[in-house]
């Protein structure tokens, strides 16, 4: 259990910022149509802002900071 | 020792201080109770009412950023045991008010109760103090910037300062693991409801971080170096009455006697002025003698 949650952290600690942006970020620009421009579409869903989300969740790991 | 009690008469010894500081550290704080809880509860009030279209979402907004600006204080106040006053029977107000009141900032109570006392007990020194990077920003903007990052990195640097005591590691600990169930709950919610969780959660707690950061963290100890008489101060603004500001003009008191109810801070004051001002405490020659409920406006 302790190994699990020992695991879990890191995890969290090194990929927050993604899972950060492409679930949060991409949500909320899945929200707006502007930003559905290019249309790659998968199961209904349009992966475009996702990946916008994504890109910007690994520009803010590897810079470290967000700003 | 963080401060000298050479050239300090015997009547404003820090015993006599003490005695008189106790008088007021008394007052169980219903409204304190009453805000923290109140403020959750409108909160979440406020996600029932714009999901349901019974109020916009930029009014949703309005009032989300209203609690979350008001969201700190009654947690602050449990970190320091001030609900339950040493009574073990009532330790679960403590618990029960310091975690139901940072719900809105999404602020682990675990964490804050923590890095709080640590603060305390370095205020403003570089290497020990959690806060010190809000404290050495230059102006509101540096801790407008500051706030927007998040504290995960200064976390991390102080987590490691502090590793040593078991207490910190501890309560660290299990605010990590309330920490992450509140991401996961954040994240869960902007799948579902995008919008409202940007504007009555992600940007709310932004704004209410930086009005707590500004006047908590940043201007009652900004400019000011280390020692128990030294690290806060008391100030007045020209045209910000302190019902704004959360009375953080008062802070310094809270620093030298944390169990002083937040409420009592004004009357405590008046009480321990001569004390304030023969320890030099900076500002303590502009105390009023009387306070109340007065919005100490600095006079032109």
């Amino acid at each position: 259990m302790k190994a699990f949650v020992e695991s879990l952290s890191t995890q969290i600690e090194n990929w927050g910022m993604v899972w950060f942006g492409l679930i949060f970020l991409g949500s909320i620009f899945n929200e707006f149509s502007i930003f559905n421009a290019l249309n790659i579409s998968v199961l209904n869903t349009n992966l475009f802002p996702y990946l916008l989300g994504l890109t910007l969740g690994l520009v803010a790991k590897y810079r470290g900071r967000w700003i | 020792m963080r401060f000298d009690n050479s050239n300090i008469p015997a009547e404003f010894s820090f015993e006599k201080e003490k005695e008189v500081a106790r008088k007021f550290a008394q007052r169980f704080q219903w409204e304190m109770m009453l805000i923290g809880v109140g403020q959750a509860l409108v909160w979440l009030s406020t996600w029932f009412l714009v999901i349901n279209n019974h109020i916009s979402l930029f009014v949703g907004f309005i009032v989300a950023s209203i609690c979350a600006c008001l969201a700190y204080l009654p947690s602050h106040e449990a970190q320091h045991g001030n609900y339950s006053r040493g009574n073990k029977k009532k330790k679960w107000l403590d618990t029960l008010i310091g975690h139901v009141s940072l719900m809105t900032l999404m602020y682990p109570y675990p964490i804050m109760q923590a890095t709080h006392m640590k603060h305390h007990a370095n205020t403003n020194n570089p290497e020990k103090d959690i806060d010190y990077g809000i404290v050495s920003c230059k102006n509101p903007w540096e801790v407008f910037l500051y706030t927007l990052q998040g504290p995960g990195s200064a976390y991390q640097e102080y987590y490691e300062v502090h590793k040593g005591d078991k207490n910190f590691v501890d309560k660290f600990s299990r605010g990590l693991l309330v920490s992450w169930v509140q991401r996961f709950v954040q994240l869960l919610l902007v799948v579902i409801f995008p919008l409202e969780t940007l504007f009555l959660w992600f940007l709310p707690r932004k704004i209410g971080t930086f009005y707590t950061a500004l006047n908590f963290s940043w201007y009652p100890h900004q400019g000011l170096g280390v020692g128990r008489y030294k690290d806060s101060k008391f100030y007045m603004f020209k045209y910000i009455p302190r019902y704004l500001t959360h009375s953080m003009q008062l802070h310094f008191v809270h620093h030298l006697h944390p169990n002083i109810g937040h409420w009592s801070e004004a009357e405590a004051i008046i009480a321990l002025k001569p004390f304030l001002i023969a320890r030099g405490v900076p500002g303590a020659e502009e105390i009023p003698d009387k306070i109340n409920y007065r919005p100490l406006l600095k006079k032109a």
